[in-house]
């Protein structure tokens, strides 16, 4: 079980400003299959289904195994980027 | 030792403003006791405790192994986030594995927290100023550009490297940010994905080249091809296509497969099937003008074979020879004690002779006949000679079923019908297998007194008989009081030509039950020196050094134009020998006092349209003299095979072979 993302990882819109509320996606990759994602390197507590970051743009903590695609988007759900597939730390 | 973060930390604070002199704090994971981190990978060099991030909230390197909690705290103090577990490593080294740089988080950011916008990150072989190739996607088929260039929002967008990297961040002006070596974050999995697209299976003609190609993503130099054939390496062949030359009916079904290797990555194609096809056959002739040699002289030589039995200028009348496979039987003379033919056999096309035991005479209670041969057959086992008695008179058959070691004579049997009327018959030049167990042959029914009615006497007929008994089965009576002088089996019945008594050769179709016969046909100018036959096709040669084609059945002559071919005046005689070779005609053209002969090649099947021009074929050793009579086959070694001499009496006869077109493919 790897985490993804360390704690240099905050997200920010395109001014540079943190993405409050943004929504982080996971999917398996290649495909639309959304994938879970747990907030314990144990695997015992699932994260929501996008990970909603806090309101710096800060995730929570996230573990997942294997390989993921995640794709970024805003509150309203615009989406600003993604990337498939990806790994852990 | 793994590196913490990457070149992408950067750390702000909840505004998104760089977090100057901001502080990581190390402890082992689910303690509060502080973890030593390292300012190298070979932990020489350790990090203060905690590590302060610069003044634009970017931390110096940090190395450290395992697990870790580590809390981010503002330089007053102030706890921001906490993180606990974060492990690293260990990784595994090496070239060849595959990174992801940053995370979907790397968003380069300025030391007043905007955006990076199109800042730069060179990205170099780790520990050196080599710039080392990125690719936008982890089955490497795609370079990114050099340096990568952030997009307008600062974000580092998909760059995939293999092996550790050293790392520049500049802005967009080229202004260095920062620099990071080391760097071997986050491995992710190679796809696979070398070669595109893989060898189809071909089917190409026999003799011709067979290429099998594929196709791969990225830089083909980055790349190690080998091909197989059936399993073995093919030496040399490390390209995107690889040739197989001029694949021969053996190669049939070889399975061709491919591997490509980039580093420890290795794909290999499924089988492509090569499939080889009897090739179309084409044939290459000689430039028209130009000359070829009849070089390779078999049989013959000044000195009439140095037997003093030859009788010069009995060289069958025209080179009676058979070419059958690799084997040739040729008849240059006749013995003159027992009166038998002598006959050369050469199993090697023509390599070398040795001469056969002289054949058994007939016993026909005449005695001081000589046999010469008018016709040579082999039905595929045995040879089948068909002798000519000198006076006219008598014929017999020799059979050999063992290549002319031993020889059986059949001599020709009396004609049953005639038997109460006092007649005999005797065969003439006409001699051909037909196929079966029998053969037919023109046989002339003379009656030396007179007797009772006899629808036969003084006809030439055509007669099947039984090869070995000489039994008749069918037989039919042309013309009065004539001699045979030829008969071939066509596909649906014979021609055969016939001297008359009223001095004209005359052309005859008969059905295959020989019940039937056309119309003479007198053949154009009385002439006639040797006749070839394909299919119903019937291409006559005359003694005025013309090829007269003849339509089946019962048609008419027409002289095929041969461009310059050799004519015979009063006082020089020319000869012109045709003969067929599967697909195609060819004729020769001699003429009293030449040294060379004129070829021509038919442009159809049925010999009707030939080539414009001839070409020069200088003959064996001598020039033709006297009343050259020559004779021509094909060989299955693609050679042809021809025979002169002339009838002045010097004894020059020669039996050689040449090359005429080359045959490229599967030819008949």
């Amino acid at each position: 079980m790897a985490r993804y993302l360390d704690i240099s990882a905050q997200f920010f819109d395109n001014d540079g400003d943190p993405l409050s509320a943004g929504k982080l996606f996971f999917y398996d990759t290649g495909t639309t299959d959304l994938k879970t994602t747990y907030s314990d390197a144990a695997m015992t507590i699932e994260n929501t289904n996008p990970v909603v970051l806090d309101a710096y743009g800060v995730p929570g903590d996230i573990f997942f195994s294997g390989t993921a695609k995640v794709v970024l988007k805003t509150s309203a759900d615009v989406q600003l980027r993604s990337q498939d597939p990806v790994n852990g730390v | 030792m793994p590196r913490f973060g990457g070149i992408d930390s950067q750390y702000c604070d909840n505004t998104g403003a760089p977090l100057s002199w901001g502080l990581l704090y190390f402890y082992e994971t689910g303690t509060n006791t502080a973890k030593p981190t390292y300012h190298d990978g070979a932990e020489q060099y350790p990090n203060s405790w905690p590590v302060q991030l610069d003044a634009i909230g970017v931390p110096p390197d940090i190395f450290y192994t395992g697990d870790a909690k580590i809390v981010l705290k503002d330089s007053a103090g102030t706890t921001i986030r906490t993180m606990d577990p974060v492990s690293l490593g260990p990784y595994e080294e090496g070239i060849d594995i595959l990174y992801r740089l940053g995370t979907i988080a790397s968003q380069f950011l300025t030391v007043d927290g905007h955006p990076l916008r199109y800042g730069k990150l060179y990205v170099y072989i780790n520990g050196t100023s080599t710039p080392k190739d990125t690719y936008a996607d982890n089955s490497l088929h795609t370079h990114n550009t050099w340096p990568v260039v952030l997009d307008e929002n600062g974000f580092i967008g998909d760059v995939f490297y293999q092996g550790k990297a050293r790392l520049v961040l500049t802005d967009a002006d080229g202004v260095q940010q920062r620099e990071l070596d080391e760097v071997e974050t986050f491995e992710i999995e190679r796809l696979i994905d070398l070669i595109a697209t893989c060898p189809e299976s071909l089917t190409v003609a026999s003799g011709t080249d067979a290429t099998f190609t594929i196709t791969v993503f990225g830089d083909v130099s980055d790349y190690t091809i080998a091909w197989y054939k059936d399993d073995v390496l093919i030496v040399g062949e490390t390209g995107l296509s690889m040739t197989l030359p001029a694949v021969a009916l053996e190669d049939d079904g070889a399975l061709i497969t491919v591997t490509v290797t980039f580093g420890a990555v290795e794909e290999t194609c499924a089988a492509a099937t090569l499939t080889v096809d009897d090739a179309a056959c084409t044939l290459v002739f000689p430039a028209s003008g130009s000359t070829i040699d009849a070089t390779q002289i078999l049989l013959g030589s000044d000195d009439n074979y140095g037997n003093t039995r030859q009788v010069p200028g009995n060289l069958g009348e025209g080179g009676v020879f058979k070419v059958a496979g690799a084997k040739i039987l040729a008849c240059p003379e006749y013995d003159t004690v027992s009166g038998a033919p002598e006959m050369y056999l050469s199993t090697n096309y023509g390599a070398s002779f040795s001469q056969v035991t002289d054949l058994p005479v007939p016993s026909y209670g005449i005695t001081n006949r000589y046999h010469y041969p008018r016709v040579i057959e082999h039905d595929g086992t045995r040879w089948w000679v068909y002798a000519y008695w000198l006076d006219n008179r008598a014929s017999a058959r020799y059979a050999s079923a063992d290549d002319g070691a031993t020889w059986t004579s059949y001599p020709w049997p009396t004609d049953p019908d005639n038997t109460a009327r006092n007649s005999y018959s005797y065969g003439e030049y006409g001699f051909t297998l037909d196929g079966g167990d029998d053969f037919v042959h023109l046989t002339r029914f003379l009656r030396e007194s007179a007797g009772a009615a006899d629808i036969y006497t003084n006809w030439c007929g055509l007669v099947r008989r039984d090869l070995y008994t000489g039994v008749f089965a069918e037989h039919l009576p042309i013309a009065y009081a004539a001699n045979g002088y030829a008969v071939k089996k066509l596909a649906t019945g014979y021609f055969c030509i016939i001297y008359e008594t009223d001095n004209t050769y005359r052309a005859y179709y008969l059905n295959s039950d020989i019940s039937t016969k056309s119309a003479g046909d007198a053949l154009p100018g009385n002439s006639y020196r040797g006749v070839a036959v394909s299919g119903d096709v019937v291409l006559l040669s005359g003694t005025d050094g013309a090829v007269y084609q003849w339509e089946v059945p019962g048609g008419s002559f027409t002289e095929v134009t041969l461009t310059g071919r050799y004519s015979s005046t009063t006082l020089v005689l020319a000869r012109t020998m045709v003969a067929r070779k599967s697909d195609m005609w060819l004729a020769m053209s001699v003429q009293e006092g030449q040294s060379t002969a004129r070829l021509y090649h038919s442009t159809d099947a049925d010999g009707a349209t030939w080539s414009s021009t001839y070409v020069t074929l200088n003959l064996p050793g001598v020039a033709a003299d006297g009343a050259p009579y020559v004779e021509l086959q094909a060989g299955e070694d693609g050679y042809w095979y021809g025979c002169m001499y002339s009838d002045s009496g010097a004894g020059n006869e020669r039996l050689f072979k040449f090359e005429y077109e080359a045959r490229v493919g599967d030819c008949p």
